[in-house]
């Protein structure tokens, strides 16, 4: 896929997040697809990019969910940097390693947003709803990068 | 670290700098007052965020006008349900005279009002105010229902309205009847601790077993309230009554909080000939007279 529509696919991710974000908090195992959209646009920047990129999605993303906005947004900037880092790190350039990338910093993410922002550390919400959500995040970001590639080749 | 002896692209300096102006933000927001950080959300909401939020009202909006929706399709039903009931009645055995047509049955009529509640003193749940129909001139109770279920019952005139009380007075009562099982006996209020008003069904018989869920309605017997009109339905047994009498708790079929539009039964005319009778009338009796000799000492 072109870069372009890898761009597509992230900021389409993110709008649907925004757009359907009561859906998804209803659900304890949900696509996070703002953690689908960070990583997927974090692969196309540099890790320093990715971390200011992070960091602006961290603040909406506080300010939508009314949760402290500090503490997201770091998480966000750590999280978008850590993958731009890896990236660049292993030169993983191939399409077959974002969905690694996508359920694992999901999962990080997850993990790091449950302990610190929400204050749960059960292993329920750790490791079941966090893997569960990190799953179904990399389900809908291969569903839609397979979607755009098809549309335009 | 490299791999394959090239040095990895992606460690400028201007990455450095983005990542630093990244934690330095970070830390800044986590360090800002409450106050400050929710008005930067307020001004991200207004703006960036705008159109999503307003996408989530017009979503929340539309659940809430279908909601509103099938509770009135749930109320027509109710009041066809209700209608149909009074039709089933038998006529009674006097007035079988085949002049006599389902019209003519002594049901009352109904009259639309609207429920203001909490009033006329702020602060009572359990009282309200009612504006629609005339109540100078109308002889008190009155009972308020809607097509789901009792309301309450009017008390005294408002102004050009009434007031009165929602079930969940402490002195609201009303003569009840297990639909199918044949069995009556009288509701009062009961409010749990801390918990929501609901209703006591008293005086069932200790030998008859009302199964949970049964529909209780109105018997009509005191004349405030029209007979059929649902109250509410078995939720569980209660504690026994005196050994002899079995008590069980109600759930409501109509809770005070989601009243606004209601009915207000209007009592059948008296036929003609016994109308004019109050010579016959029992009188009630009065308040015994004061003992003043005990007063004077």
């Amino acid at each position: 896929m072109s870069p372009a529509g890898k761009w597509f696919v992230a900021a389409l991710l993110l709008v649907l997040h925004f757009a359907l974000h009561p859906l998804w908090s209803r659900w304890p195992i949900a696509p996070d697809l703002v953690a689908g959209g960070l990583i997927l646009s974090s692969l196309q920047l540099r890790w320093g990019r990715a971390a200011g990129f992070g960091c602006v999605i961290g603040l909406l993303e506080a300010s939508i969910s009314l949760g402290p906005m500090g503490l997201t947004m770091l998480l966000f900037a750590l999280t978008g940097a850590l993958v731009g880092w890896v990236r660049r790190l292993i030169y993983s350039d191939s399409d077959y390693a974002t969905p690694v990338f996508v359920f694992c910093g999901t999962w990080l993410l997850r993990l790091t947003v449950t302990l610190f922002v929400v204050g749960d550390s059960s292993a329920g919400a750790l490791f079941v709803h966090g893997a569960g959500s990190a799953a179904l995040t990399t389900a809908v970001c291969w569903v839609a990068e397979r979607l755009v590639s098809a549309v335009t080749r | 670290m490299s791999v394959q002896g090239v040095r990895p692209p992606g460690r400028g300096p201007l990455d450095v700098f983005v990542f630093s102006v990244a934690l330095i933000l970070s830390g800044v927001a986590a360090g800002l007052p409450s106050a400050q950080q929710s008005q930067v959300e307020s001004a991200i909401r207004a703006t960036a965020l705008y159109p999503f939020l307003l996408l989530h009202r017009l979503a929340a909006e539309r659940g809430q006008v279908q909601s509103r929706v099938e509770g009135l399709l749930a109320e027509r039903d109710s009041l066809t349900e209700l209608l149909l009931r009074y039709r089933e009645r038998p006529t009674p055995v006097e007035d079988a005279s085949p002049e006599r047509d389902l019209g003519g049955l002594p049901a009352g009529s109904v009259a639309p009002a609207v429920v203001y509640p909490g009033r006329p003193r702020v602060g009572n749940p359990d009282l309200f105010v009612l504006s629609g129909p005339d109540f100078r001139d109308r002889e008190f109770p009155v009972g308020v229902f809607t097509g789901i279920g009792l309301v309450g019952v009017v008390r005294a005139a408002h102004g050009l309205g009434g007031r009165g009380e929602f079930w969940s007075h402490p002195d609201f009562r009303v003569s009840v009847l297990a639909e199918g099982e044949a069995v009556s006996g009288f509701v009062r209020p009961l409010r749990a601790d801390g918990g929501q008003p609901v209703l006591l069904l008293e005086g069932a018989p200790f030998q008859a077993d009302i199964p949970v869920g049964t529909l209780l309605v109105t018997t009509g017997i005191a004349g405030v309230y029209p007979p059929g009109v649902p109250v509410g339905r078995i939720r569980e047994p209660g504690e026994p009554e005196a050994g002899w009498m079995k008590r069980y708790i109600v759930e409501p079929s109509v809770r005070p909080e989601e009243v606004r539009d209601v009915f207000v039964w209007n009592r059948p005319a008296l036929p003609a000939d016994v109308e004019a009778d109050t010579a016959s009338a029992p009188v009630e009796p009065g308040p015994a007279p004061a003992d003043t000799a005990a007063a004077r000492r």
